[in-house]
């Protein structure tokens, strides 16, 4: 059961993170902090989106001219035109 | 496993697209995890889509280009090109930033391709005004300017152009009086000696912005049709013509630097001295901070990491990865700020900020493919992944911290003292939201840490506060949710009660 001497304090304009001012000089909607949350929506906020792995995780380089190669030095040329090993060029 | 050194795309006119990723010693297709042999050093890299192709710049390697229909690299349209750290298409040209000649730096040179035109075999290509190399020669009282394997008509030096002898007894700046022939230039005077194996370089496709200082290049961009160059402490824009300096800051890391031709603006980050360093905007007149509602968390990035720090866009929000943050000097834990991964998302229609950590170090980005007619955005981390955002409802399996802290609400003023009787919530799909409270002026102290008070059960949900913890001046609210779950939580509204007891706080006895 309420009590009729209750003030209620409103807050419907969420998002608005601001730590500029003292807490004495912002408004009562003004976040502390606004973590992972997408604010798109005036007014409410919703918990943010993530982000998903594209293709698989790289552990090493494998040339297209090998199958097997692990990660080296080797100058594999089968997609390249080597430029110049002399400073100039045509 | 080690770092995305760059990242790559291009959606081809043809329909075929492409994610590449600098990784280990080479370039490596994302998609296939087939590398090209490309040898590279492991430092930085840099593309941009211009002509079909990808072009890329690491500062070491002579670029490249990547041909996204025959999935193949070769020199198209970089048969002479300088080395640079990096690049950007504007105006239907190449630009470069921040170039090395013959093993010398030019931190403040722009460096830039002739417009487009049809070579020899009937294909569109560009070429860059530009030769260099090691083995010219010129004989004592002669205009002629010779190299065996050049290509100064070719690769479309003009008269009027420097030509620059870097050592021995002609060293210094003539200029090209004719181009008689690939292998073969005139100057406008004649060489005082015979010198072969000369070290030089040749062209005129290039302007330095404000040389002699420390204050070096740091990246390209655009807006309003002109080019911007960021150095580290100022911002110049370029009109094809002339350089003019911007009033505000340039960045202290190229790949904080994104603009939104939607809105025709440039955000960025620029580290310094703590009274400048700050995010920024640039709108086409004065470059602006607009970060200073959440300066005590850009006070908690490490200096270290400023010219590291990496952005992207996602819809109408600029998203800056910094790293780890650290502020740590209050008594009073509200205050502190302790984060990792951190990630701040400004909304640039709404001028809203959040603070976002994730699972991963971010290392570079790259937005320029699109799939069924949406623009894609990808990120790179430390440990070879390539994540594709926004999608799904983890970070890359891991959970996503959710958490909305209130300010602190005084419903009579810091004076009046009363009691917090409940709070009531207005939610949707938050049934996993846990809720907190902690207490200000109770009336002279501020809790240390956060009371529970219980979950969201429905769409409208009302927790009672403890009587015995409930008086106070103040109240600061918390809602937090963490978790891979598909639900996504929406808080609409809330309302706290609070029933005033006294209008003056009592002496402490």
């Amino acid at each position: 059961m309420s009590d009729n001497r209750e003030t209620p304090i409103i807050l419907d304009n969420l998002g608005n993170m601001q730590r500029k001012t003292s807490r004495f000089q912002s408004t009562n909607d003004d976040a502390w902090l606004v973590q992972n949350a997408d604010v798109h929506e005036i007014g409410s906020i919703k918990k943010r989106l993530g982000y998903d792995e594209r293709g698989t995780t790289l552990t090493s380089t494998t040339s297209t001219s090998s199958s097997t190669s692990t990660t080296t030095t080797s100058t594999s040329t089968s997609t390249t035109t080597s430029t110049s090993t002399s400073t100039t060029t045509t | 496993m080690s770092n995305i050194y760059g990242l790559g795309s291009i959606s081809s006119t043809s329909g075929n697209n492409r994610l590449l990723a600098a990784y280990g010693n080479d370039i490596v297709n994302v998609d296939t995890g087939v590398g090209y042999g490309l040898n590279l050093s492991g430092t930085n890299v840099e593309f941009e889509p211009f002509l079909d192709r990808l072009f890329f710049q690491d500062f070491t390697k002579t670029p490249l280009t990547y041909d996204p229909d025959n999935d193949v690299f070769n020199n198209l349209h970089v048969k002479h090109t300088p080395i640079s750290k990096y690049l950007k298409r504007w105006r239907n040209a190449m630009y470069l930033g921040f170039v090395k000649i013959n093993g010398t730096n030019y931190p403040s040179r722009v460096m830039y391709s002739n417009f487009p035109d049809i070579d020899g075999n009937g294909n569109k290509t560009i070429q860059w005004g530009f030769m260099s190399g090691s083995n010219a020669s010129v004989v004592a009282g002669s205009s002629n300017f010779t190299a065996a394997n050049a290509g100064f008509k070719t690769y479309q030096l003009k008269v009027g152009d420097p030509l620059i002898i870097e050592s021995g007894a002609n060293a210094g700046l003539y200029t090209i009086a004719s181009v008689d022939a690939d292998q073969i230039i005139k100057i406008n005077e004649t060489f005082q000696s015979t010198q072969s194996n000369i070290t030089y370089w040749a062209g005129g496709n290039w302007f330095d912005v404000e040389t002699d200082n420390s204050d070096t290049i740091m990246g390209l961009s655009e807006n309003s049709d002109l080019l911007l160059v960021y150095k580290q402490d100022t911002l110049h824009r370029y009109n094809g013509s002339s350089l003019r300096t911007v009033r505000g800051p340039g960045t202290s890391s190229n790949r904080s630097i994104v603009y939104y031709p939607e809105f025709d603006i440039n955000i960025y980050f620029h580290g310094s001295v703590s009274e400048k360093t700050g995010i920024y905007m640039y709108a086409g007149s004065n470059s602006t901070n607009i970060s200073l509602a959440i300066q005590p968390f850009i006070d908690a990035i490490s200096s270290a990491n400023y010219s590291s720090v990496v952005a992207w866009p996602e819809g109408n929000s600029y998203r800056l990865y910094v790293g780890n943050l650290s502020n740590v000097n209050s008594d009073n834990n509200a205050y502190n700020i302790e984060m990792n991964n951190a990630v701040f998302t400004y909304n640039i229609l709404d001028n809203k900020w959040s603070v976002d950590p994730i699972s991963d170090v971010i290392k570079s980005r790259t937005y320029s493919m699109r799939e069924s007619g949406v623009q894609k955005i990808f990120i790179g981390n430390d440990s070879g992944e390539v994540f594709d955002t926004p999608s799904g409802y983890d970070f890359g399996g891991q959970p996503i911290n959710f958490r909305y802290e209130t300010k602190v609400i005084y419903p009579s003023g810091s004076d009046a003292i009363g009691h917090f009787t409940r709070i009531k919530i207005f939610s949707r799909d938050a049934s996993l939201v846990n809720v907190y409270y902690k207490l200000w002026g109770t009336p002279y102290e501020v809790d240390p840490t956060w009371r529970p008070l219980g979950q969201i059960g429905r769409d409208t949900t009302e927790l009672k506060i403890n009587r015995d913890y409930s008086r106070a001046s103040g109240i600061q609210l918390a809602f937090e949710e963490s978790g891979t779950t598909e639900r996504t939580s929406v808080i609409d509204k809330i309302t706290t009660y609070f029933v005033p007891e006294t209008t003056q706080i009592p002496e402490d006895r």
